[in-house]
């Protein structure tokens, strides 16, 4: 197996954008990413595009990733779409990272693209993000992600002592977070008192704790062998110290009674188990984090399964604030898919890119320090999606990623 | 099953999904959800399942039926849910006495907070969820307290 370095990073701005396609979110990410490596795009031998609904919202299936790749000027190499729900771009750079480490391809692309905002009609982005539950015993029975995640986060508040101020505090946080990063979702910064004010939708959830569902992005990342990565920059490496992917599971219905609310991230301490083995480091030597918070409290979750904390003390990570951008730990320095956008498809590589800018000291007015007061140089990414999920005991997938300067 | 409607069209009864629940078919007979049972194992599973998940065998499952007790196991109440669903309403998982945890809408009680606590026992209903578009009434499962 070959090392692999991340060489280009680049989005399309979240947000709501009615007056471009698929097409051109896909396009803008690609090029940005290109141009952040200083490639010439024709090196590029192999292209992986995660994303989810295209197929079901504008009816382009079966080719989806030709489309989008072909669409930003690249054609005649493999262009493979793979999704997995928000885990999907997460995915794409899993496979480019493998297509390149088997020395198979020396150059991939993974682009991430979603596009479900239609003015007027939100109930058509939330039908087809539905379609991501199992119909017959979920989504037609009524169960919503929301109401699913609220009741199993209760579950935790009991186990945890977890409460609905530490969760408004998380998202206090993350809005900042995003307030700063020129590509994210736009948002106001709320006090923690706002939060816990605002409307509920499920409890303990308010309105600005949990994603919407009507967001556009894109997001990009080049990988490249990393012995031939200094023909192509002369920034920072970023290697790929250890990405690992775990899908799904059936959970006996013990382990399900003694953990009720871990369900939703049951494979994340597996995943990470493996990374930090693969990276040759511990959770202590992560300086800052990115973790899968559709809904906030998930971020509190992510503490203790990415092993960042002993269980039980998540909630003075934050009452403590050493996730905060000033913090020991931080974490979800562009806001996290509650605050920075959460276009399904585009989430995962968002993510990568946060990284990669924070480990070359890009990141501008979110930059954090790191231990040495230097930069950071090991960051970790959670980063969750689809799975049988339901009833049967199933959960959803979890993918680990640890990018090291 | 077919009921007359204002309007002289008829209103359809459809179940769900199929193969999730008996449906009755008179006052006598009595509904029930349709699951699984791995006879190395003793695994029950529902929804019914062909290959046994927790020791990965095929051949040695079979349908069983489902008592329709249940404890529940965490609830909330959503104000807002998938078209067709009046919301607040209750969404809730239970753990069946055959083993199995399941999500469930709750019946028999005000759709609030504070009417049920985790650990209460249920009973399996079959009941009206939700009005699809034509107007044809979803029947499906629900557990109400016992």
């Amino acid at each position: 197996m070959r090392d692999v370095a991340v060489i280009g990073v680049g989005m399309h701005k979240f947000g709501q954008f009615p007056q471009e396609s698929y097409k051109d979110l896909g396009r803008e990410a690609i090029w940005h990413a290109i141009r952040d490596a200083g490639i010439d795009p024709r090196a590029i031998n192999i292209a992986y595009l995660g994303n989810c609904y295209i197929g079901i919202l504008f009816g382009q299936e079966s080719a989806r990733a030709a489309v989008v790749v072909r669409h930003a000027g690249l054609g005649g190499i493999p262009m493979i779409h793979v999704e997995s729900g928000t885990a999907s771009s997460s995915i794409a750079f899993h496979e480019a990272v493998n297509a390149v480490a088997s020395g198979n391809y020396d150059v991939a692309l993974a682009v991430g693209v979603e596009k479900l905002f239609f003015p007027g009609d939100p109930g058509k982005s939330m039908a087809a993000i539905s379609t991501s539950a199992e119909k017959a015993v979920g989504t037609d029975m009524g169960l919503s992600f929301v109401a699913e995640l609220a009741q199993a986060i209760r579950a935790l508040m009991d186990k945890w002592g977890w409460t609905q101020e530490q969760m408004a505090k998380i998202t206090a946080k993350n809005l900042y977070n995003a307030s700063l990063h020129p590509y994210a979702e736009v948002h106001n910064p709320l006090t923690v008192e706002q939060i816990l004010q605002a409307r509920v939708v499920a409890y303990p959830l308010t309105r600005p704790m949990s994603c919407s569902a009507a967001v556009d992005g894109g997001s990009a990342a080049i990988v490249c062998a990393k012995s031939i990565a200094r023909r192509f920059t002369s920034k920072p490496l970023v290697d790929v110290a250890a990405i690992h992917y775990k899908g799904g599971r059936f959970v006996p219905p013990g382990e399900m009674d003694s953990e009720p609310g871990m369900i939703s991230m049951d494979m994340t301490p597996k995943v990470f188990k493996v990374c930090y083995e693969r990276a040759g480091i511990g959770p202590k030597d992560v300086e800052i984090a990115q973790c899968h918070d559709a809904m906030a409290p998930e971020e509190l979750l992510a503490y203790q399964t990415m092993g960042l904390c002993a269980p039980g003390d998540e909630g003075k990570m934050i009452d403590e604030g050493r996730t905060t951008l000033r913090g020991d730990i931080p974490m979800n320095t562009d806001g996290g898919l509650t605050a920075r956008g959460n276009p399904i498809g585009a989430t995962g590589l968002a993510q990568v890119a946060e990284i990669v800018w924070q480990l070359r000291g890009e990141a501008g007015a979110r930059q954090v320090a790191g231990k040495d007061g230097k930069g950071p140089k090991v960051g970790a990414i959670q980063n969750a999606g689809g799975g049988p999920a339901g009833p049967g005991g199933g959960v959803g997938c979890s993918v680990g990623i640890i990018l090291k300067r | 099953m077919t009921t007359e409607q204002a309007g002289g069209g008829q209103k359809k009864v459809v179940p769900v999904g199929e193969g999730l629940f008996h449906m009755p078919e008179s006052p006598q007979d009595k509904a029930y959800l349709i699951g699984s049972k791995c006879s190395n194992c003793g695994n029950v599973s529902y929804p019914a399942e062909k290959v046994c998940p927790n020791c990965v065998r095929d051949d040695t499952v079979s349908e069983v039926h489902m008592s329709g007790k249940a404890t529940l196991q965490r609830y909330t109440v959503a104000q807002r849910g998938p078209s067709g669903f009046p919301v607040p309403y209750i969404q809730s998982y239970v753990k069946l006495e055959e083993g199995p945890v399941i999500y469930s809408l709750i019946a028999g009680v005000e759709q609030k907070e504070g009417v049920l606590k985790p650990g209460d026992k249920l009973v399996m209903v079959i009941e009206k969820i939700r009005t699809d578009p034509e107007g044809n009434d979803i029947v499906g499962y629900k557990f109400k307290p016992a």
